[in-house]
């Protein structure tokens, strides 16, 4: 019998997620949903004049973004906790810091980028100028594939706990992201240079992701244990 | 044998249960009362014998709580680190039940440096808070203990519970530092105006002598409480061990 | 084949198993037997590195198993508890999406799910299935793995008659083609199967 080659146990590892997630609507409705309540929620409570909702777009739809990252980090590894499918991982001889990166980006393409497409309505809600467009998906690209991996992380230490306490986790830690995904966001509005962001934002991607992962394998091992 | 030697023994015995309890009993009620002189001699040095600031009068002397807790909470999360490590990478469980102890020892020293912060803040500054860069990564830095505290606590299993722990405090202490460079960054874009609420480092001896004092004075303190919360969770994680009893018993 | 010696287990500083010595040499089944708790799920995740606070020596094949080689858990396969099946995906899909690296042509899949008679259920969700016919569907893993170790916990449990039979039939087949059994169970099921006491 031959061996499975690492690229098809990944690309299997990925179908497979991807293939749940495709028949269970909510895991990619709920966060959509909820990104959307809570960037309607902003101008409700603080107020909805045109000149304001400018200020406020930025802030809000990264709040909203970051919201629903943390929240929808239950579904990423407490299932495959719960029916055995984390132990078949770790015993399956490959190495855990690819099939972390894999579970994470599968993760992101089922909560994370519906975002995407719904930060395109938070562009009408917020009367955003259409130039901004292009800088604000690149950051969100960027930022929620940074906040997928900080909260795969803050999921993985407080396997079966709640997301509440993981959300505490990564909250100070997703800090940087907010900071930079606002700062570009803002500056594509008022159309000033902000290409220096976008390309920080793509920095912290590359470095985050192997530590990141590495740290969330390890969380994994010591829940596992 | 040389002095090397017996340090490295000595680090080793400690890392065993009895041993560390024994030495703890020993020094706990001299650290105890070696502490609270400390703090209470340099506090009053502090907070009375020191000279009066031109600038701010008599509300400066808050410093000598502020920068004391500050400089522990810092130095406290780097030892959650250190010992962190030690307790991930060579299961070293007593690693782990210092982590434990020092954890919310270092979350007070923090809450300490806030309110000490907001209290020196409001007749130098007007208000209670300020979105200050310094201010801003010691709220943080209390996020990130209480984050720590609840990660530990939400875990029945006591080993387990120390390495989730222990792997967070090494993830804290590298995010740290981007958080603040980026914290820094921010409040440059937000505040023109630098405001910074550390004294400015031209400090008469008259002033800093004390601060040192109390530096000192809030190490030893951490230390004697640090003794206390250790001993605790000895007996706690040990009990039913034999040589626990047997001192119990035998004492 | 597997040797272990005093194996030592703990647990939130209390003993599981202490100083626990067996072997299982190919072609030999072993049941091990304990009550709930006293454990059997704990041995296995142990020699297979899941389980890191232990003591003890585990060799197989004559090498030792360390926490960083592989040597064990790349020749065994691992039935635990849980099944590890995805209720949103039909049982073929469960078999091919596996996580456990399976790799087999079509034949030898549908062949293996006519041996446990789920053939005619390969496109239902595992989550429409009774737990006695999710339990087939692990089962249906065993013939589409070549590895020489299958440590099975609870093998027998939930299944009817038939899937008794059904088992009993597969481990038969596996020893002969030289693979070894570790099982485990609350009794002893068969005779001819060694046995271990856990208590």
């Amino acid at each position: 019998m031959n061996k499975l080659s690492l690229t098809s146990i990944l690309f299997r590892l990925l179908q497979k997620d991807l293939l749940i997630a495709y028949r269970k609507t909510s895991s990619y409705l709920t966060p959509l949903i909820f990104f959307l309540v809570v960037l309607t929620f902003f101008p409700l409570a603080i107020g909805s004049d045109s000149s304001f909702l400018n200020r406020i777009a930025p802030g809000t739809l990264w709040i909203a973004a970051l919201l629903s990252s943390l929240l929808a980090v239950e579904s990423l590894f407490n299932e495959d906790f719960n029916d055995g499918t984390l132990d078949q991982l770790f015993i399956s001889n490959q190495p855990i810091f690819l099939l972390i990166i894999v579970k994470v980006f599968s993760h992101w393409m089922i909560t994370g980028s519906p975002i995407l497409l719904a930060s395109m309505i938070g562009v009408i809600f917020f009367d955003l100028p259409t130039s901004s467009i292009f800088t604000l998906l690149v950051s969100l690209i960027l930022g929620t594939l940074i906040l997928s991996f900080l909260s795969a992380f803050g999921g993985a230490l407080s396997l079966g706990k709640g997301a509440i306490l993981s959300a505490i986790i990564v909250l100070p830690f997703s800090i940087p992201v907010l900071l930079l995904g606002t700062a570009a966001t803002n500056a594509a509005i008022q159309e000033i240079e902000h290409s220096s962001y976008l390309f920080f934002l793509g920095a912290m991607l590359f470095i985050v992701m192997p530590f990141i992962s590495i740290a969330t394998a390890e969380a994994l091992r010591i829940n596992s244990d | 044998m040389t002095s090397f030697n017996k340090v490295k023994d000595w680090f080793i015995s400690m890392g065993s249960p009895p041993f560390l309890y024994k030495w703890i009993m020993k020094y706990l009620p001299f650290m105890i009362l070696l502490s609270l002189l400390l703090v209470f001699i340099s506090l009053s040095w502090g907070l009375f014998f020191a000279p009066t600031d031109y600038k701010q009068g008599d509300a400066y002397r808050i410093i000598y709580i502020h920068v004391p807790s500050a400089i522990l909470s810092q130095s406290i999360f780097i030892l959650m680190a250190i010992t962190g490590g030690i307790c991930l990478i060579w299961r070293a469980k007593v690693a782990g039940m210092l982590l434990r102890s020092a954890a919310p020892i270092g979350a007070s020293f923090t809450l300490m440096a806030l309110i000490s912060g907001a209290i020196w803040g409001k007749p130098t500054w007007g208000t209670w808070w300020v979105w200050d860069a310094r201010l801003t990564s010691t709220l943080i830095l209390f996020f990130i203990y209480a984050a720590i505290v609840g990660i530990y606590s939400s875990i029945e299993d006591k080993t387990k519970g120390d390495r989730a722990a222990a792997l967070l405090s090494l993830v804290g202490v590298s995010m740290i530092p981007i958080i603040k460079k980026s914290v820094d960054w921010w409040q440059t874009l937000h505040q023109p105006s630098t405001f910074t609420l550390t004294q400015s480092p031209s400090m008469p001896p008259e002033m800093y002598l004390p601060l040192l004092a109390n530096v000192l004075g809030f190490y030893f303190l951490f230390i004697a409480l640090l003794f206390l919360r250790l001993r605790t969770e000895l007996a706690l994680r040990e009990q039913r061990k034999n040589w626990f009893k047997q001192k119990i018993l035998g004492d | 084949m597997l040797e272990v010696n005093n194996l030592n287990c703990f647990r939130s500083n209390e003993s599981i198993l202490s100083d626990l010595s067996f072997s299982l040499d190919r072609g030999e089944v072993l049941e091990i037997i304990g009550t709930n708790g006293s454990g059997k799920t704990t041995l296995l995740r142990t020699l297979l590195g899941l389980i890191k606070e232990s003591q003890g020596e585990i060799k197989w094949n004559g090498n030792l198993v360390t926490r960083e080689n592989q040597i064990l858990t790349s020749e065994s396969f691992y039935q635990g508890h849980s099944l590890a099946l995805k209720g949103r995906l039909t049982v073929i899909e469960n078999i091919y999406l596996s996580a456990h690296p399976l790799n087999f042509e079509t034949d030898k899949l549908l062949e293996s799910l006519e041996r446990v008679n789920l053939l005619n259920k390969k496109d239902v969700l595992v989550s429409e299935l009774s737990v006695g016919q999710k339990k087939r569907v692990s089962i249906a893993k065993w013939l589409l793995t070549d590895a020489q170790l299958y440590l099975i916990d609870e093998p027998f449990s939930a299944l009817d008659d038939q899937g008794h039979k059904v088992v009993e039939g597969l481990i038969k087949e596996l020893i002969n083609r030289g693979c070894s059994f570790l099982l485990t169970g609350h009794r002893k099921s068969k005779e001819e199967y060694g046995a271990f006491h856990l208590d």
